[in-house]
């Protein structure tokens, strides 16, 4: 976007697919072009949640779970119904702290619960089971599989669920459900390859995915990277829909605009271990930011 | 416009098929003209036989190959199957009893594979390279270099007796290719195959078991293979140390001729049954108008680039 200001003369402006104008630099301003991108007015603030997080309500409980070998343990709660934004430098470890609790990689030491109760999570099929879904950081090689239908991606996970290992349509088409409506994935058919799909109608095949699931805990790393501005409000109402209806989110991100415009509570991590937990109305980027450094 | 763009890519699918097919036709129309012997109702069959071998296992080979891996041990497990069979007959005169020893060895033999592949992060190729010269070597061990021959017929029927006007290995490769199609088309399992084909790593982060997944397609395509193996040595009426040599060429031919993709993730069961019979078609007509059987290696070979070139190249446009 930047780019596209500081270099070009005129500005050509597609949307779904389609032309919808050509104008000249000098005349507009990034708004307007945004506004014209996304079909509408983009409104600057997103929603906050109304919903009132109960701090007796942990969802999910992260007991001394080591991300580094030489690390401090990491310990913190999330509660129902609210999304917790995850900041940090990059190498934080804040990745790597999804990976441990969505059991891609085991960690040495630490506790998982759930709901209150201890969880062993080995492999992701264990914490799915849980009721935890991760959505990726790289979607094209860790969430997708990309020779494959709309379909049979949002269908992956739900598939051992089934009692029978023979599928039955009307079986697999009522899982698919509403989500491509409900999430707006802009798709000719659900037998579309995902490869040709939009970065932002890639990631909400991702986030269908897991909410075939219906996961208590939603974990989503860095959400909105590689994704029009227009995309990316939907993801953020899409988030605070779903913590509306009772889910729990993390939400890891580097993007500091993103961390204080979408969360409820703020973590932030430095060399692998958490370095600060703030309320939002405490959440400014000063802090943040001292946090995210080590201070 | 992206709605046209789907229609284009489904038909690319079929429209591959459907080339495969008609070259297939055009081969067999080709064959009767040049000789009356081709379209004869035995030579029909007897093509259909020769198919059955190779057909059975390539429907294995296929998925092996939709995970992005390959097999190229499957002409040493022919050899072994089938001499265990030929040895486990004799030594009990059960037919039953030959049929599971050839299948035991199928199991033991794709399980290994499977857990090389799987566990040991192997690429299939090298794991298969060590276990086709393992087996092989052990079918020279195991025999000292002598078939085992057997020429009662209850074991001989296997591979030359009939139902009807059909024979009994075409019988079984039919099975194997409703079994094949069935698992890959209608199957949770198959959905995984593609899945972790696809792409192995999302499939993981789906809470897919990505190496139990490899190791159950290693261990069909070993039982496959051994059924295969079984009707060889009953065909020939004995286990030969050296059977089975060139099988593995055939079957990846095959596979890859019928539109299975080598990086994995794409391919039918019904493309490869399609280039299997293209390839024996092939070989039938040109032994029938007395191609030097040399040279009809060197056409295969050709044959097989250009089959694979369509494919990348349709693969590019789609």
């Amino acid at each position: 976007m930047e780019e596209v200001f500081e270099l070009a003369d005129r500005i050509t402006i597609f949307r779904d697919g389609c032309y919808i104008d050509t104008v000249d630099r000098k005349n507009f301003d990034q708004h307007k072009i945004i506004s014209m991108m996304i079909g509408r007015e983009l409104e600057e603030s997103i929603p906050k949640g109304n919903v009132k997080v109960n701090q007796n309500d942990a969802v999910l409980e992260v007991k001394n779970v080591r991300v580094f070998p030489k690390s401090n343990p990491v310990n913190f709660k999330l509660y129902r119904g609210e999304i917790l934004g995850f900041f940090g430098l990059v190498g934080a470890g804040r990745t790597e702290l999804s990976r441990v609790i969505f059991g891609i990689d085991r960690s040495t030491c630490g506790e998982i619960y759930i709901n209150g109760s201890k969880v062993l999570i080995s492999c992701p099929r264990d914490a799915i089971n849980a009721g935890i879904g991760l959505v990726p950081e790289d979607r094209k090689t860790l969430g997708l599989i990309s020779g494959m239908s709309v379909k049979d991606n949002m269908l992956l996970p739900k598939l051992a669920q089934f009692k029978s290992g023979i599928l039955n349509k009307s079986r697999l088409q009522s899982t698919i459900g509403t989500y491509i409506q409900d999430l707006d994935i802009k798709i000719a058919s659900d037998d579309e390859e995902v490869k040709s799909l939009s970065g932002g109608n890639q990631q909400k095949v991702v986030i269908a995915k897991w909410l075939a699931m219906n996961p208590n805990v939603l974990i989503l790393d860095e959400p909105t990277r590689g994704i029009d501005v227009g995309a990316k409000s939907e993801i953020y109402r899409i988030m605070r829909k779903l913590t509306e209806s009772g889910m729990s989110i993390i939400m890891i991100s580097s993007e500091m605009n993103e961390i204080i415009k979408i969360s409820d509570r703020v973590i932030v991590m430095h060399e692998g271990s958490i370095t600060g937990e703030l309320p939002i109305n405490e959440a400014t980027q000063q802090k943040i930011m001292e946090c995210a450094i080590g201070g | 416009m992206s709605h046209k763009m789907n229609v284009q890519k489904l038909s690319v699918d079929t429209i591959r098929q459907l080339i495969l097919l008609c070259m297939l036709i055009v081969l067999c129309i080709i064959w009767s003209c040049m000789t009356p012997s081709f379209l004869m109702f035995d030579n029909l069959i007897n093509i259909l036989r020769q198919t059955s071998y190779t057909a059975i296992a390539s429907i294995g080979m296929t998925m092996v190959i939709i995970i992005a891996q390959i097999d190229i041990s499957v002409g040493s497990l022919i050899a072994i199957s089938g001499l265990l069979a030929a040895w486990a007959f004799k030594t009990t005169g059960s037919v039953i009893f030959a049929v599971l020893a050839a299948i035991l060895s199928g199991v033991v033999v794709g399980f290994v594979n499977g857990v090389i592949v799987a566990k040991g992060k192997l690429h299939g190729f090298i794991a298969t390279l060590a276990s086709m010269t393992v087996l092989r070597g052990l079918a020279y061990i195991f025999t000292g270099g002598d078939p085992i021959s057997v020429t009662d017929p209850r074991f001989t029927s296997i591979g030359t007796g009939y139902v009807g006007f059909l024979p009994i290995p075409v019988i079984i490769m039919a099975a194997a290719i409703a079994f094949g199609w069935f698992i890959m088309n209608k199957t949770r399992f198959g959905r995984y195959v593609y899945a972790v084909g696809g792409n192995s790593e999302a499939s993981q982060w789906s809470g897919l078991n990505v190496d139990r997944i490899k190791i159950v397609v290693y261990l069909i395509m070993g039982v496959l293979t051994s059924i295969a193996g079984l009707i060889v040595a009953s065909r020939l009426g004995s286990g030969q140390p050296s059977a089975g040599t060139g099988f593995e060429t055939q079957c990846i031919a095959a596979t890859a001729i019928g539109g299975t993709s080598m990086y994995g993730g794409k391919g039918k069961v019904g493309g490869t049954i399609i280039g299997v019979l293209l390839l024996s078609v092939l070989s039938n007509g040109m032994t029938l108008i007395n191609v030097d059987s040399y040279w009809q290696q060197v056409i295969m070979g050709v044959i097989i680039v250009v089959a694979v070139l369509i494919d990348t190249k349709s693969k590019r446009n789609g």
